[in-house]
């Protein structure tokens, strides 16, 4: 009896299930990185130094981290290692963006760069592969890491599809972690969402796009391949559902809406490069259905 | 003489019985390692580890011992496994990288450094747990631990149940502090037949 009656001693107090309001998930990979990359991108947009601006998605994603788990790269898991990858790639761009860097010879180096750091990131897991398969899994995750990083890269000249890219991968990342049982991937995803639709929202407002240039574009491209992997190799995602996920940023390329008025055309496109990632998310809902 | 040789070393035989280790191998089906830890600052959710291997070694006289645990860390289970309409089961998310990463690290053990004895059985073990990849020491209390025979095969049978506490964070597993607790108490129930 004693200990009911602290129990709803303890009820009419208040006591708070979620301690504060930066402990709620919601606020941690949602509202807080928004806020935070919309200020950072109108911050940096004042300083004219383009591409500069994208810095904003990790900003978001640092947000969201250090509102949940904080930032460790000890014990140097798979996930770790790609979050490493994943924080450096804005890193690398902004050098390649302020060294004047525009060769279209980075792309492929880039991205085969990319799709060679999976490895070293899921070594680990695919060490405990029997026979062939381990090599056959690896260079499958590199190829769509290579693929994605790639694609993501063509759009760096491009703002407003680099935006919609970010918002429809992130999207598309973070429901097909959660469908496959991993929520801090989840989080992860809707912080690249909400950090790529605020830049996309700014784009907006300006009625000019702002080139993602290497910062944006390899930002995006590491986080939503690296990310999107690890919900295959450490969850239950399915290979199919990543290769839609390459949809995304093809559909944000296609040169569409060309006679529309400049804002209407940046709101369409944005749309609709969001919008591809309904398919991989359509895909990965029927496979944990089917599963379940 | 000879009579006299023969009686010193048939006094001697027992002794040297009580002296030498025991081994005994975990009997999978009588040990399960289960933890429990607090939820939302509520309630106290239970787990438990379904599949388990090792053994434990001990030397009465000596009061020496050892032990050594291998854990699945994919028999885990909580009573939740059936995700149905949710998009995941409390079983499924606990095994993710948010939690103990069963696909990356499958297994968990804990490997003793020392044995305390109470009377001549052990009372606790000190040792090193390592649990997604990193090592840390924990202290283990036995609540319980006796010896008996084994109705059945008629063998010697220990078995207990060890205790100790750590923080998951130590060992990198900071997902949802403080909504799911830090502080994690492991209870290992064990039995084992003497080899």
């Amino acid at each position: 009896m004693p200990a009911i009656d602290k129990g709803r001693a303890s009820a009419a107090e208040g006591v708070p299930l979620v301690m504060s309001l930066f402990d709620d998930p919601m606020v941690q990979a949602g509202v807080a990185p928004f806020v935070v990359a919309l200020a950072v991108a109108a911050l940096l947009m004042k300083l004219r130094a383009q591409a500069l601006p994208w810095l904003a998605l990790a900003a978001g994603l640092v947000t969201t981290l250090m509102l949940s788990t904080g930032i460790s790269f000890t014990p140097l898991s798979a996930s770790r290692k790609a979050l490493m990858l994943v924080l450096l790639a804005p890193l690398l761009g902004l050098v390649l963006d302020l060294a004047g860097l525009r060769a279209r010879a980075l792309l492929p180096v880039l991205a085969a760069g990319c799709g060679l750091a999976s490895a070293w990131v899921f070594q680990s897991v695919l060490a405990q592969a029997e026979g062939a398969q381990g090599w056959i899994t690896g260079a499958g995750v590199a190829l769509f890491v290579a693929g994605m990083v790639g694609l993501v890269l063509r759009l760096r000249d491009d703002g407003v599809a680099t935006g919609g890219a970010t918002l429809g991968l992130g999207l598309a990342v973070g429901v097909c972690a959660v469908l496959s049982a991993s929520l801090g991937t989840l989080m992860n995803g809707i912080s690249l969402a909400v950090a790529g639709g605020a830049l996309l929202l700014l784009q907006l407002l300006r009625g000019t796009p702002v080139p993602a240039g290497w910062t944006g574009s390899l930002t995006t491209g590491a986080a939503a391949a690296l990310f999107a992997a690890g919900t295959f190799m450490l969850a239950e995602a399915r290979a199919w559902t990543l290769a839609l996920m390459l949809l995304v940023p093809l559909v944000a390329g296609l040169p569409l809406f060309g006679g529309r008025p400049p804002r209407v055309r940046l709101a369409l496109r944005g749309a609709l490069a969001a919008g591809s990632a309904l398919v991989p998310i359509a895909t990965a809902y029927l496979a944990a259905r089917t599963a379940a | 003489m000879k009579t006299r040789l023969a009686l010193a070393a048939l006094l001697c035989t027992p002794m040297l019985a009580m002296s030498a280790p025991e081994t005994y191998p975990l009997d999978p089906t009588h040990t399960y390692p289960s933890f429990h830890v607090e939820h939302w600052g509520l309630s106290m959710m239970h787990g438990r580890f379904d599949k388990t291997s090792g053994k434990f070694t001990f030397d009465r006289a000596a009061k020496t011992g050892s032990t050594e645990l291998t854990i699945d860390t994919a028999s885990l289970t909580t009573g939740d496994s059936v995700k149905g309409n949710r998009p995941q089961s409390r079983d499924d998310h606990l095994k993710s990288a948010d939690f103990f990463n069963t696909k990356e690290f499958p297994t968990m053990t804990f490997k003793s450094t020392k044995v305390t004895f109470s009377g001549d059985l052990p009372s606790a073990v000190e040792g090193n747990l390592t649990l997604l990849g990193v090592t840390k020491p924990v202290s283990l209390t036995f609540e319980r631990f006796k010896c008996g025979q084994n109705p059945f095969n008629k063998k010697d049978r220990c078995g207990g149940n060890a205790v100790g506490k750590f923080k998951r964070s130590d060992f990198g597993m900071k997902y949802a502090i403080p909504a799911v607790g830090d502080e994690i108490t492991l209870n290992i129930e064990f039995e084992g037949d003497k080899e």
